[in-house]
């Protein structure tokens, strides 16, 4: 627990409420900068997997906090701000990607530039597992990986998915229950491995 | 506990756990009797477990992550645009390494008020100058610390013969275009209209007429802050290429990219007009020709046209206005008629 003249570091998200958000509504700069700094890693990490490139994805990520600011007269703090960021990212990140389909007409250039970022500090080998996993989910159909991604690595729940995918909780059901499936036979060696070795 | 059977024979059917729910396992999305349903299962069979196991260890393997963004840059750079902060000293420090080159401000003054003496360098109090450009005259001023300001014809500036405090402050009604020296410690402040303007040291250009309700800056080189006179809250923060609007009431617009180059053809008297209301244009030859246009009633002076006005004789200038807006004009001393055809 942090002393309550003591400035909070990075933040858990936790910590953002509805009277952060009022706060931020009616004008105050810290709580607006609380947010920030408590969503913008995370914002940035599931952008970067629709956008492929940290700097764009750090772009776009700007982009939203300048609007939640300049519009915040429009906040709600009874709303969840963590799914009306996230939904806002992806926006942005499917703006962007519209965008570059119009630039460059080539439907091939966009597609390559959806798959997840490969970290250059990352050896093969490293964590065979992790890898493996990443690549599982790389193989998996459009819609599921993207549910997947937001519930294992943004930690968003099925109701924030469904608010952000504009779907019903049981179709995020539906696609949890065909990733792990998918994941489980795609994985099948490394079980055996596991559990064997 | 849906899954368990009638048990009429005493013998349970296997619970089955599917991928749906061993999903919402994983993510913590299982209500009680979903979870105990799960627990029924691992107790069940050890081959369970192990595959309960498994999935935790693959739920959590982390992602391969992008590198690491630097959150406190980040937000410096959300500060800015959005006007929470103008963090002068920081870009400076940053900024400064690139701009090494001195800036030079030149001023246009044209009517030199009430300057006979020079103050001395010990005079407690800066004497504050105030210059009038004619028309027909563009003028170049240095300022106390260097900076030089380019002011066009009609242009009224302020400013004090030595800069003390912790601000070099200005007041320009008119156009200028800015050179300033950099200094960490004294940010430079145009205070034009209703907008201030602040700078630590950059190239940028500032129009401000009295009588039209607004404030245009477009930056050349550097990063300039942009409010409204009590309205430091809503500033805004214009880089290298971009251009920004302060409207008689509300806040700046938000930067956009602009040819700089293009705008600040006026200095050179070589200028492209792009879809710019003939009024407009119309106010600048006044003031770079001393002259006054009389129009007829019925010229529509809010009409916008494209045209290049290129160094020259007025005469050329005034033969394209008169083609694109089908208009003779006849000179006479300093007026010039325009008439409908």
């Amino acid at each position: 627990m942090y002393k309550e003249k003591q400035k909070p570091p990075l933040t858990t998200q936790e910590s953002i409420g509805p009277d952060s958000i009022r706060r931020i509504r009616d004008g105050c700069t810290d709580s607006f900068e609380r947010l920030f700094k408590t969503y913008c890693r995370p914002l940035v990490n599931f952008t970067c997997r629709y956008v492929g490139d940290v700097q764009i994805a750090e772009n776009l990520v700007q982009n939203v906090f300048v609007r939640v600011w300049t519009k915040r007269d429009q906040l709600d703090p009874s709303a969840n701000i963590k799914a009306y960021l996230y939904t806002a990212a992806k926006n942005e990140a499917l703006k962007h990607l519209r965008h570059l389909r119009v630039v460059t007409g080539n439907a091939a250039d966009v597609e390559r530039l959806n798959k997840p970022v490969k970290s250059p500090e990352k050896k093969l080998g490293e964590d065979e597992l992790a890898a493996a996993v990443e690549a599982a989910v790389a193989r998996l159909p459009e819609k599921s990986r993207s549910i997947f991604s937001m519930s294992k690595y943004d930690n968003l729940t099925y109701a924030e998915i469904a608010e952000i995918e504009n779907i019903s909780k049981k179709t995020v059901e539906t696609h949890m229950g065909r990733a792990l499936k998918s994941l489980r036979k795609q994985l099948a060696d490394f079980f055996v491995r596991v559990t064997r070795g | 506990m849906t899954n368990n059977g009638n048990g009429i024979d005493g013998i349970q059917p296997e619970p089955t756990v599917d991928d749906e729910l061993l999903a919402r396992y994983l993510a913590g999305e299982c209500s009680a009797p979903e979870t105990e349903e799960v627990r029924l299962w691992l107790d069940r069979d050890p081959e369970n477990r192990r595959t309960a196991d498994f999935l935790k260890k693959v739920w959590n393997t982390p992602p391969v992550q992008p590198p690491r963004s630097d959150v406190d840059e980040l937000w410096r750079a959300v500060a800015a645009k959005t006007g929470i902060a103008a963090p002068l000293p920081r870009f400076n420090r940053i900024r400064l390494l690139k701009y090494a080159a001195s800036f030079l401000l030149v001023v246009l003054l044209a009517m030199i008020v009430k300057l006979v003496g020079i103050p001395f360098l010990t005079s407690p109090a800066p004497v504050w100058q105030t210059v009038t450009v004619a028309n027909g005259k563009t003028m170049k001023l240095t300022l106390d610390d260097g900076t030089r300001v380019t002011l066009d014809a009609g242009s009224r500036f302020r400013y004090p013969s030595v800069f003390k405090g912790g601000e070099r402050r200005v007041f320009l009604d008119g156009e200028g275009f800015f050179q300033v020296t950099p200094d960490n410690e004294k940010p430079f402040a145009v205070h034009a209209n209703h907008a201030v303007i602040t700078v630590v040291g950059t190239e940028f250009n500032v129009w401000a007429w009295p009588g039209t309700r607004e404030v245009r800056v477009a930056v050349k080189t550097g990063n300039v802050s942009l409010h409204g006179i009590d309205d430091a809250a809503r500033a805004v923060m214009i880089s290298n290429g971009e251009l920004s609007v302060l409207p008689q009431n509300g806040p700046p617009t938000i930067p956009g990219p602009v040819d700089v180059a293009g705008l600040l053809g006026w200095i050179q008297r070589d200028m492209m007009f792009q879809n710019v209301p003939l009024r407009e244009i119309l106010e600048r030859l006044e003031r770079w020709h001393d002259i006054q246009f009389v129009p007829e009633n019925g010229i529509s002076l809010s009409e916008r046209l494209t045209l290049h006005v290129q160094k020259g004789p007025l005469e050329d200038t005034l033969e394209l206005i008169a083609a694109l807006m089908d208009v003779d004009y006849k000179r006479d001393g300093r007026a010039v008629y325009l008439k409908s055809r």
